[in-house]
């Protein structure tokens, strides 16, 4: 009397995988569609940092801290890096580099015009939101695999895996941002005569900008939380360090790995912070 | 009223109390016994099986706690958990080797040593086609692991981050045959036309053979059995050098040993449940009943659990010799209620 009654039960499960199957194979030209055109450019970034010599990319990234978020930060940089390179891990953040800054490119194209739509209509706002929650709490590793059968193993599936996970933010964040414009200013660029497009980039996204990117600093951050995750279907890189450390019990490794990613991610977050403030107070210098 | 409301509700809690208290009573308390149950096919149907006779045939109370290999070693010195079952031993020999010397573990028996077929292994169809699948033969002459330097093998299997060289899908990392792959891989002199990629995780190595298997693609990687993959497709292993101790030592260029699958227990267990130790140490399954029962899981899509009450209907005349006749008969009458 208190077990639910098991004619109630009908099977799901089942037709989800006969979904995945068929997925699997009638939509292969499809999906290795995506897998090329995430593969060549995440490659080509890798192998470019990977050429590029160690003392020049902690130059460019050192120069780019300081001039956005500043020289205490830029000596972070310097240091965190050349730590990085004498853990001899150097090679594996290139990769991890390399991965994350795809699956953010990835999510601020289809996320920020997303957003916008969210933005202009209460519709698909309504319609988006249990999906994005849905994303954002679904257990990653059940759709690692589905992502293994539809682009094979390796950085693709991770980077589809980090975007599903990631994007949510990013959506967010950006439908927020442009619904918090003030209405006043927005009747003002209406009375002025702007069209549609015009109100858009001119007005409401750059007054949203603030708010659009911290959701692209909260997609970074989540993107970097998956790395380990993402290792799992073979994506290499730190996660796999970290990953290769637990599974020997190596706890020395695994934390050497995992403090280079909190590295990276310190460094990320406080440059892609400052970037949202210094558009934004000098939005308001120029205006 | 407000009386009568009080007496009723000390009344309905205190009868609840002691109905509760009654399914509780067991007529002599036996100690919990708490299995490591490792993440693969065979070493959890086994666990379940090891449950259900411990319990219905010797009245312990049992526990599977599910994990992976080292954590679980570790839970194993500590006593977190009693009994460790289907370890690989030759795979984890150095931690095994450091809980021995130490003295917190002691090797209850061994399960078989007649398996480990593991090595390169790619789908048959790769060789000889799938007339019924319609896919032609890719690469008809390979044989063994010496003629994957051919050209054709290379396009065939291309990684397609560095299409200039071959794909090698190596084991999940941190475990010793994801070392000793990489290391036959340059003794084989395929370091040269083919790059190593580690998949993460079993899951990981099964979801991609499975994918590129239903979609008749060309697969290259390694794989060891008993697995429930290794039952369910048609793969074919190739062919190495036989193994040999000391070519083994020195580069790892001849194929696997044969390993020793163990049983192993907390030093306490013996003196904790002599009886169901004693069980282990006559527990023997070779590898053709590991891959039936395994092949039997995927079949029917089943639970461990599963193929566990299958398994002691079925195969009587194994199952029988691990216990007395007395805890035979009791498990007997419980599975017939299965």
């Amino acid at each position: 009397m208190f077990d639910f009654p098991e004619f109630f039960s009908f099977p799901l499960g089942d037709w989800i995988n006969i979904t995945v199957d068929w997925l699997t194979l009638e939509w292969a030209p499809f999906f290795d569609v995506i897998t090329i055109a995430i593969r060549e450019p995440l490659v080509s970034l890798e192998h470019f940092l990977w050429w590029l010599p160690w003392w020049a990319v902690i130059v460019i990234l050192a120069a780019v801290a300081w001039r956005f978020a500043g020289r205490r930060i830029a000596l972070f940089t310097v240091c965190g890096m050349l730590f990085i390179g004498v853990m001899g891990l150097w090679d594996e953040t290139m990769t991890t580099l390399a991965i994350i800054v795809t699956s953010v490119a990835v999510s601020v194209l289809v996320g920020i015009p997303l957003g916008i739509l969210a933005a202009k209509s209460d519709r698909v706002e309504a319609v988006a939101r249990p999906f994005l929650d849905g994303m954002q709490t679904m257990p990653s590793f059940v759709y690692l695999i589905p992502a293994v059968f539809f682009f094979g193993l390796g950085k693709v599936p991770a980077v589809v895996a980090t975007f599903i996970y990631a994007v949510p933010p990013c959506i967010r964040l950006t439908n927020l941002g442009i619904r918090q414009v003030s209405s006043e200013v927005v009747e003002a660029g209406k009375a002025f005569g702007s069209t549609g497009l015009q109100l858009l980039f001119k007005i409401q996204l750059p007054l949203a900008r603030p708010t659009i990117m911290a959701g692209v600093n909260q997609t970074i951050m989540m993107a970097l939380a998956m790395v380990v995750i993402a290792s799992m279907i073979g994506a290499s890189g730190l996660g796999l360090e970290v990953l290769r450390g637990i599974q020997r019990l190596d706890v020395g490794q695994g934390f050497l790995a995992g403090i280079s990613i909190v590295i990276v991610a310190i460094l990320i977050d406080r440059v892609s912070q400052a970037l949202g403030r210094t558009r934004e107070t000098g939005l308001r210098r120029g205006g | 009223m407000r009386k009568v409301l009080l007496a009723l509700l000390v009344g309905i809690i205190s009868i609840s109390i002691v109905l509760s208290g009654c399914g509780e009573a067991e007529p002599e308390e036996k100690p919990l016994i708490k299995i490591a149950e490792l993440n693969w096919g065979s070493a959890r149907f086994q666990c379940e099986m090891a449950k259900i006779i411990i319990e219905e045939g010797y009245g312990y109370p049992v526990e599977l706690v599910p994990g992976i290999t080292i954590p679980m070693l570790q839970g194993l010195r500590t006593g977190d958990v009693d009994v460790y079952v289907e370890g690989w031993l030759q795979n984890q020999q150095e931690a095994v080797d450091t809980a021995m010397e130490a003295g917190d573990i002691v090797m209850l028996g061994f399960i078989n040593n007649d398996n480990w077929q593991c090595g390169f292994v790619v789908p048959t169809y790769v060789i000889e086609g799938d007339t019924e699948r319609g896919i032609e033969p890719m690469v008809p002459n390979l044989t063994s692991v010496f003629d994957l330097d051919q050209p054709e093998c290379k396009e065939l299997f291309a990684n397609p981050e560095n299409p200039s060289k071959g794909l090698i899908l190596n084991g999940p990392p941190g475990w010793e045959c994801e070392i000793v792959t990489l290391e036959q891989v340059t003794t084989y002199g395929l370091d040269d036309h083919y790059d190593v990629m580690n998949t993460g995780s079993s899951e990981g190595l099964f979801a991609s053979l499975q994918g590129a298997y239903d979609k008749g693609e060309p697969w290259l990687g390694y794989l060891w059995g008993p697995t429930w993959i290794a039952g369910a497709l048609d793969l074919t292993l190739l062919e190495e050098p036989a193994y040999d101790e000391e070519v083994w030592n020195e580069d790892h260029g001849c194929a696997w040993p044969s390993v020793d699958l163990f049983i192993a227990a907390h030093k306490d267990f013996p003196d904790k449940a002599p009886d169901v130790a004693e069980m282990f140490e006559k527990w023997k399954l070779d590898t053709p009943t590991l891959n039936e029962a395994l092949a039997y899981m995927l079949a029917i899509e089943g639970e461990p659990v599963d193929v566990a009450i299958w398994f002691l209907k079925e195969r009587e005349e194994i199952w029988t010799q691990f216990v007395p006749a007395d805890v035979a008969e009791k498990v007997k009458a419980a599975i017939a209620e299965m």
